[in-house]
């Protein structure tokens, strides 16, 4: 992602009145998605893992 | 004073020119009637001189049926030919003038209507009737009058 | 990041060019080159693209025709021989990075005529960061193009100039939201989207058969989304079909415009010619009959006329007579005839003999014969007076037909006249032809509007399905709530809902934030730099990426823009995109100033340097374009000029590049 599309998302979900693991969850997505771009990865393992992870944690 | 004949004729060999004036699409006198043609036989043989007697009468018109108009003009012919006013005592004698002279003028007649060479009969009537009129100075009244 | 320079060798006219772009110690950030058309001035953006991406998208119809290798080269190479085809485009970044792009490609030239045989061309990224001596090839050179410039946007950087306007047209305009998109790169976040809607799914897979009715309500939501898929890929469809229609009209349209008459104007002369031909017939029969009119006057009149005369010495007669008292007689001779019949007087006197018999003998003897006709003299007096009265009318009668038949004859003329001038304005015009590019036209507009109309069903289908989605989504999750077991997975499937939804949002935000973004920036480009400042007072662009331009009166103006106003909106938007995509990359525009002359070409000069921002701008121009005003114009931003030279040889041609102020 360009770097002002990047930082226009990442503004939104730190300022969005979203819950804190849907938060967290999306900013590690987004990190993951960039930094894994143009390899392969199997990313169901790893988003059902981080998912686990955040599903049940605080919210606020 | 003599009683007035009660018909007009023309002579049978001239019949058949009389009738192409009446029966011919380009005649100036199509689908008129015959005293029409008559009368315009008549002072066109007057105006030419032209005057020659019956052989063989074929009453043509009835003279009853002659306009107030065409009266006048058939008695101002026989005066005119007479020199006389007492030819209207002798209206036998007029009707015959009037016979005659239409008999003289009907050949003429018919060859001005249909002669081609100078152009078509109404603008050489047009023409002859206005160089008449002017000629004459009919437009302006006479003392007399 | 920059473009440090791009050397060519045996690549089309440059046999072996190396061309500096940028220079630490001078950073102006435009590079003007220059070369006169068929220099080979179109052939360096072909390199660039050719390098990054293996095609020449902007190949001229000539060099379709001719081989990649430069015809000296190939003049020179002899049965079998094999030569390289080469390009190294050399990029440097902020952080001291460099990458060179290096593509070639073998081409051999077989025995005898048989055509050349061309290798496939080979994409190498050498990598070097700032601290490193060394160079490393890159692994994946595709990628590396990719972080450099995507293909599928490439042609918002690397740019023919006098094609800008495609942007606005049909075709384009259909794709310019999707690339948007992915100039903006938010297809990174699409994906995230798309791995937490797959997580999503199989979660969903593990709940189903335990609660019936979450599996019936998840079958519906199933087939929803089905149903909302096909009726996208439908509008898709359409709108495909609707920016086919819009270009066809534009065609019909021209083709409508060129034709020597309108339909409508046909029709008209048409009607008039009709109504022109029933007034002459009219006006015929009129002359006809007052031809007709007047012969009979005239016939009527030659026997008063031919006999005038004697009609006028007859009344002269009648009148002498009158005035002598001949007539009337003092008696009637019938009167006296009956007194010597009677043989008495009226007095009583006795006349049958005597004097008195005698004096009334000789009053009988007296009498004139006219006596017994006096009477109609009388009346013939009259009568003759009244003919030659008529006969004096004859003229002013004649005249009066006569005047009428002139004016008939005049009118007849005129109609005439003007028939023929419409007859000739509807000779030789097909207009079967005019009718049916008329009906194609408005054919077509009809189905623009039935198209339009399609889509805005869809619109409305598609937001209706969502809204649907959405209501059974959340009472499938109702009923998933009930599930007593599988707490873990529903816990996951409830999270993954939510991310989905929230990015979903964020994602719609995004995107209308970028739109205004470049609304924004687009109009405050346009309006601060266009030349007729006063017309234009607002630029808009709605969801769909379609673009008003509206003037004074807030009316649509976009279709009245002159070639270089088009261009400079053009500009003005792919410089917002720009900014948008944080994309750093360098632009290069081949012929940015060729559709416009005068002070719009200055104008356009100078803004072109605002659309800088920190990026390098390479600019290859023709002579004409870039004359000594438009070069004093973009001085102060300038940093490299350069002039392409071009070398016929008896082998073959060659261009060279050399600095601009060297002589030629």
């Amino acid at each position: 992602m360009s770097e002002d599309v990047n930082a226009r998302i990442i503004k939104r979900i730190h300022d969005g009145p979203y819950k804190k693991n849907v938060k967290e969850f999306l900013l590690w997505a987004i990190r993951e998605e960039l930094h894994k771009q143009g390899t392969k990865w199997i990313y169901k393992d790893e988003y059902n893992l981080k998912i686990n992870h955040w599903c049940d944690k605080e919210t606020k | 004073m003599k009683k007035k004949p009660d018909r007009l004729c023309v002579d049978k060999e001239d019949l058949a020119d009389f009738r192409m004036l009446l029966e011919e699409k380009d005649s100036p006198l199509y689908k008129r009637e015959n005293k029409d043609v008559f009368v315009m036989a008549m002072t066109t043989g007057y105006k030419n001189g032209a005057r020659l007697p019956l052989k063989t009468r074929e009453g043509f018109i009835r003279e009853e049926y002659l306009s107030v108009e065409e009266r006048s003009i058939i008695k101002s012919i026989a005066i005119q030919q007479d020199k006389n006013l007492s030819i209207l005592l002798d209206m036998e004698k007029v009707c015959q003038i009037a016979e005659e002279y239409a008999r003289g003028g009907i050949k003429y007649l018919k060859d001005s209507v249909f002669q081609k060479s100078h152009g078509a009969y109404p603008k050489r009537l047009e023409a002859e009737l206005l160089d008449e009129f002017e000629g004459h100075h009919m437009a302006s009244i006479s003392k007399d009058e | 990041m920059r473009f440090k320079s791009i050397r060519m060798k045996n690549y089309r006219q440059y046999k072996e060019v190396e061309i500096p772009l940028y220079s630490r110690g001078n950073d102006l950030p435009v590079t003007v080159i220059e070369g006169a058309m068929g220099t080979g001035k179109t052939n360096l953006l072909n390199a660039i693209t050719w390098c990054l991406y293996g095609k020449e998208e902007h190949l001229s119809i000539r060099d379709r025709g001719l081989p990649i290798i430069n015809n000296i080269v190939l003049s020179e190479m002899k049965g079998l021989q094999s030569d390289t085809v080469e390009v190294k485009l050399t990029v440097e970044y902020e952080d001291g990075k460099t990458e060179i792009f290096q593509r070639r490609q073998d081409v051999t030239k077989p025995k005898g005529d048989n055509p050349l045989i061309f290798g496939r061309s080979e994409l190498k990224v050498f990598i070097k960061d700032k601290k490193d001596r060394d160079w490393h090839v890159s692994e994946d050179p595709e990628f590396r193009v990719d972080r450099v410039l995507p293909h599928d946007i490439q042609e918002y950087f690397l740019f023919d100039g006098e094609r800008l306007d495609k942007y606005f047209a049909g075709e384009h305009r259909r794709g310019l939201k999707k690339e948007v998109f992915e100039v903006s790169q938010l297809d990174f976040f699409e994906k995230v989207i798309d791995h937490l809607e797959k997580m999503n799914t199989n979660y969903q897979k593990e709940l189903e058969n335990i609660n019936p009715k979450a599996d019936e309500i998840k079958q519906k939501l199933d087939r929803r989304k089905v149903e909302l898929q096909r009726e996208k890929e439908e509008r898709e469809k359409i709108e495909l079909k609707l920016n086919e229609a819009k270009a066809l009209e534009e065609q019909l349209l021209d083709e409508v415009k060129k034709l020597p008459i309108s339909g409508e104007k046909i029709e008209e002369l048409k009607g008039q010619k009709d109504k022109f031909e029933r007034r002459l017939k009219s006006l015929e029969d009129e002359i006809a009959k007052l031809n007709q009119e007047k012969l009979i006057y005239l016939v009527d009149y030659s026997k008063l006329i031919t006999t005038y005369q004697c009609m006028k010495n007859t009344k002269e007669m009648i009148s002498t007579k009158v005035e002598k008292g001949e007539i009337p007689p003092e008696f009637k001779k019938g009167f006296i005839e009956k007194i010597l019949e009677k043989g008495i007087c009226i007095c009583g006197t006795d006349v049958t003999e005597g004097q008195h018999r005698q004096a009334v003998q000789r009053l009988l003897e007296q009498c004139d014969e006219l006596d017994e006709i006096s009477q109609e003299l009388i009346r013939e007096d009259h009568n003759l007076l009244m003919l030659l009265e008529k006969v004096r009318r004859f003229k002013v009668g004649l005249e009066r037909i006569s005047r009428d038949i002139v004016n008939r004859e005049r009118d007849y003329e005129l109609t005439s006249t003007r028939l023929k001038e419409i007859e000739t304005q509807i000779f030789g015009i097909d207009d079967e032809k005019v009718k049916n590019a008329e009906r194609r036209y408005k054919a077509t507009k009809r189905e623009i509007e039935s198209f339009a109309d399609a889509i805005g069903m869809k619109k409305q289908s598609i937001k209706d399905l969502t809204n649907l989605i959405s209501d059974l989504e959340k009472a499938y999750y109702n009923e998933v709530k009930k599930i007593e077991k599988h707490d873990s997975v529903k816990c996951k499937l409830e999270f993954s809902r939510d991310c989905v939804n929230v990015s979903k949002d964020i994602m719609v935000e995004v995107m209308e934030e970028i739109r205004k973004a470049i609304e924004e920036r687009t109009k405050d480009q346009f309006l601060k730099t266009i030349w007729k400042k006063e017309t234009y007072k607002d630029v808009r662009i709605d969801d769909d990426y379609n673009i008003s331009v509206l003037d004074q009166n807030g009316m649509e103006a976009i279709g009245t823009l002159s070639a270089g106003e088009r261009q400079f909106l053009a500009l003005s938007f792919v410089n917002a995109l720009h900014m948008v995509s944080g994309f750093k990359t360098p632009i290069v525009i081949d012929t940015p100033l060729g559709r416009i002359s005068g002070v719009p070409k200055l104008n356009l000069a100078r803004g072109l340097t605002s659309f800088l921002e920190g990026k390098q701008l390479v600019l290859l121009v023709t002579d004409q374009e870039y004359n000594p005003e438009v070069r004093a114009a973009m001085g102060k931003s300038v940093g490299q000029e350069y002039r392409i030279k071009f070398i016929e040889t008896e082998n073959g041609s060659k261009a060279e590049v050399a600095s601009y102020e060297e002589k030629t």
